[in-house]
């Protein structure tokens, strides 16, 4: 089972050392033939991060590789842990412990969907009465 | 995409400001969730202290008078109050320091320029799309994943985004260079982020004992 799991994360090739960002050069860099996901989104979240309007594309396309790659660790590592096989809240907590702002990001999201949750519902139910 | 470029000086303080900003969520809290375990903490020992006292106390009385319930009640509850007290007492210091905080930041935005305004929008409205972030862990987990840990997964990711867009900056700084960020930035900041052990990295299999 965890070889299948190395198979995959070699297979898209993470290593972002090796990359080479040419740009429209037909090399292999970092994710291959694969589509760019967050083009647009990163370049929004760059930008308020405090970097230039227009941010270089190479530098967008490193970071969407590293995204990837962090998102895919964590997948990794909280499917190996509680629950075997199944990513759970939980597990991403844990996980996060020890990252101080991660932790409370998480924390304050996690209350403020459960806030909107109750309060989507008590409206729906003051509207079902009306 | 946004509105026309604003002249390099403003830029160059702007890189201090939006990092304030970005700090600031990131920094009351830090001290939030750090002091309030050490404080219970240190209230909790008073509290056994005290109960075991009691204890002592309750023992030498007449066991037959009170029930078992009913000891357990008048050892609980001294100290069981005390508690609930201070909780209640840190939860509106808590949410006092949250009304504070939430003035501050009124009174900040209030006071930007436009382009700080377009930069903070940015900042806070900025989100991976939740569709192709539950597509990507689906891939990798190979079952389905419930929405809070798609919601949990993408904001550690937007944080994830800003430690090591703060940390490009900090070295495009310090090598005396303008933003855009360039790629050297970006692996060098990477470099500085993995040996403080930020970027999670399980390919290398450590050898503990040799």
């Amino acid at each position: 089972m965890s070889e299948a799991v190395f198979d995959i994360s070699i297979h898209f090739n993470f290593q972002f050392e090796e990359e080479n960002e040419e740009i429209g050069g037909g090399a292999e860099g970092g994710q291959g033939k694969r589509k760019r996901l967050f083009s647009k989104e990163l370049r929004c979240m760059m930008y308020g991060f405090g970097d230039d309007q227009n941010p270089y594309t190479e530098s967008v396309d490193i970071l969407e590789d590293l995204v990837i790659e962090f998102i895919t660790e964590m997948t990794h590592k909280a499917m190996s842990i509680g629950r075997q096989g199944r990513v759970q809240v939980e597990d991403i907590v844990f996980l996060i412990r020890k990252d101080p702002r991660k932790f409370a990001r998480v924390k304050d999201l996690l209350t403020m969907n459960e806030e909107l949750k109750r309060a989507r519902k008590a409206f729906d139910e003051a509207n079902y009465g009306s | 995409m946004d509105n026309a470029c604003e002249s390099p000086t403003e830029k160059g303080g702007e890189t201090g400001e939006s990092e304030e900003t970005t700090a600031a969520p990131g920094g009351p809290r830090v001290t939030d969730t750090d002091g309030i375990p050490e404080e219970t903490d240190g209230d909790g020992d008073g509290e056994l202290k005290e109960a075991a006292a009691e204890e002592g106390e309750l023992k030498s009385q007449d066991i037959t008078d009170l029930t078992a319930v009913e000891r357990e009640d008048s050892l609980l509850t001294p100290a069981a109050k005390k508690l609930k007290i201070d909780t209640k007492e840190k939860k509106e210091k808590k949410q006092k320091v949250d009304e504070d905080e939430i003035q501050k930041m009124q009174i900040l935005v209030s006071s930007f320029s436009e382009e700080q305004l377009n930069r903070y929008e940015m900042y806070r409205r900025s989100a991976f799309p939740k569709a192709a972030i539950k597509r990507l862990i689906q891939s990798i987990t190979g079952t389905s994943v419930s929405q809070n840990v798609v919601i949990a997964m993408s904001g550690i990711s937007k944080v994830f985004v800003g430690e090591v867009v703060e940390e490009a900056l900090d070295v495009c700084e310090k090598w005396g260079e303008m933003p855009p960020l360039q790629p050297k930035h970006m692996r060098e900041a990477v470099r500085r982020l993995k040996s403080k052990g930020q970027i999670p990295n399980s390919k290398h299999k450590k050898i503990i004992f040799f």
